[in-house]
């Protein structure tokens, strides 16, 4: 017993925890990478990781498309989609004031969640029957074997898109884009095809984020701003812009989360706030932040 | 094949409504070392921003090795065989040394220096080839910055500065460097404040003030010209 819960439940709770954490490490890597080469506060993060969700669903129901090639056909559809509109729209606000970015993409939040309203109405849809069954005996606890899965999918995400950012080419200009566009243009790097392509990763991270969650959540219009929120608070904490920081609070903002609700489960759903709010008033530029 | 490198015509450029070069001419050929002399403020690192077309406003004729590129973005500019080294550097202090040289494309039809080469020529870097570009000392942040170009092929180099600050050893290493373009018959345009670095190095001596080219003497003819350095370079 520690502190009167059982080693069981606590370590139940962390497990849970840490496939919660990996997710939000997962979603709020591709808000980082876009806030911190494109500097735009993409609010229609959401409204892709519901999109991933949502592709994966109707895949399924409307085509007999399974899990797994959806997990690949999702986010290349989301994120094509994304980057037609950075192409077209949110290219005219880089180098404006947060505001502008942030109120565009809040405008493709709204016309795109009110589209698939009006298309799927409101309540959320279950995907039925999880890719794969059976359980797992962890000694502590039984845990599904999709959750088993997920923490694989989600660990081999998290660790393939800080790996193409941080030991690839690509990532390397991506990485000098950031620090100084201006001289890399002058050097003779085109940093326009960088700056979609940076649109696309992150886009494609949080629609496949959105595939792998999709069959333990209902899956609706109005999913993406849930993970949304919690999103902006990992990346706050971590440090804007911060890969590394992304990832560390995904994960300790799900794990803290989870003994939360092991000791005091009222509290769950606000202690990550609890944090943002503390490391906001003692670090402004959160734990990471350059 | 163009004998001139670089021309440009008439060429103005303006930092919002403040006009920084004033109907600025110049025509460099290839293989030429050109010292662009000045105070701080007079316009040389202006001048080149506005070959890149970097400027957010600027107006007149600039061609580089023959075409016009006033209607090309930056990188495109570059493409046609330039090599930049600006004043602050610039080096990405993210990525290791290894990166910094790997990331710029081929410039120009030249071949580049090789990575074992740009490494021979400029041994610290070597010893820190895997360090990030912001742990380097200023000297060698100016080394690497220079090397990226070497490796890149470029046949114009704008050096911006690029012996300010640095230990005088730097800045001799600095000077075999240029000599060594000189001898491949690069064409090369140095903005200098320290005058005994750039005169050696020089076949033309140009004198900006207040955004504009006030004089331009063979560098054989500058110790017959004390007044020039007198009127545009001493404080």
């Amino acid at each position: 017993m520690i502190f009167g819960v059982t080693f069981q439940a606590l370590a139940a709770q962390l497990t849970v925890g840490l496939i919660n954490g990996l997710m939000y490490a997962a979603l709020s890597l591709g808000l980082s990478i876009i806030f911190g080469l494109l500097h735009v506060i993409n609010f229609a993060h959401g409204t892709f990781f519901m999109l991933g969700g949502l592709a994966t669903w109707a895949g399924l129901r409307y085509f007999g498309l399974s899990f797994w090639p959806m997990l690949l056909i999702a986010p290349l559809l989301v994120g094509l989609l994304g980057v037609l509109i950075e192409r077209v729209f949110i290219r005219r606000v880089y180098g404006k004031d947060y505001l502008y970015g942030l109120m565009l993409t809040l405008g493709f939040t709204l016309v795109i969640e009110g589209a698939v309203r009006a298309f799927f109405g409101v309540s959320g849809n279950a995907y039925g029957a999880p890719p794969v069954r059976g359980v797992v005996d962890l000694g502590f606890m039984i845990l599904p074997a999709y959750r088993a899965w997920m923490i694989l999918l989600l660990g081999a995400l998290i660790v393939g898109a800080w790996a193409i950012v941080e030991r690839t080419r690509i990532g390397s200009y991506l990485r000098a884009a950031k620090e100084d566009r201006a001289t890399l243009e002058a050097l003779g790097v085109d940093t326009r095809w960088l700056f979609s392509g940076a649109f696309l990763l992150g886009v494609a991270l949080a629609a496949a984020v959105g595939v792998i969650a999709t069959p333990v959540i209902q899956i609706g219009a109005l999913t993406g701003e849930s993970f949304l929120i919690i999103a902006f608070a990992t990346v706050v904490i971590g440090g804007m812009g911060s890969l590394s920081g992304t990832i560390i609070v995904g994960i300790g903002l799900g794990l803290i989360q989870g003994l939360t609700k092991t000791f005091y489960p009222p509290a769950a759903e606000v202690v990550v706030y609890v944090v943002m709010m503390l490391v906001l008033l003692l670090l402004p530029r959160g734990l990471f932040g350059e | 094949m163009s004998e001139t490198a670089l021309e440009l015509g008439d060429v103005s450029a303006w930092y919002g409504r403040s006009q920084a070069l004033h109907d600025v001419n110049l025509t460099v050929r290839r293989g030429e070392v050109i010292t662009i002399a000045g105070r701080n403020g007079s316009g040389r690192t202006t001048l080149f921003k506005t070959v890149l077309r970097m400027m957010p406003r600027q107006a007149g004729r600039v061609s580089v090795f023959g075409v016009d590129v006033h209607a090309m973005r930056t990188p495109q500019v570059a493409k046609l065989g330039i090599g930049y080294c600006p004043e602050e550097r610039a080096i990405f202090k993210t990525l290791t040394c290894d990166e910094n040289l790997a990331l710029v494309p081929k410039l120009g039809d030249r071949p580049g220096f090789s990575v074992d080469e740009l490494y021979e020529i400029f041994p610290n870097l070597h010893a820190r080839r895997r360090a990030k570009g912001g742990t380097l000392s200023g000297g060698e942040q100016q080394m690497l910055a220079l090397a990226r170009i070497l490796r890149a092929g470029a046949e114009l180099f704008l050096l911006d500065e690029i012996s300010e600050g640095l230990a005088p050893i730097i800045v001799e290493k600095l000077r075999e460097v240029v000599s060594l373009l000189r001898e491949r018959r690069a064409t090369v345009l140095l903005a200098e404040q320290n005058f005994e670095f750039a005169k050696e190095l020089s076949d033309r001596l140009c004198f900006m003030d207040h955004g504009q080219i006030v004089e331009s003497i063979p560098a054989s003819e500058i110790d017959s010209r004390p007044d020039l350095v007198q009127r545009f370079l001493t404080l």
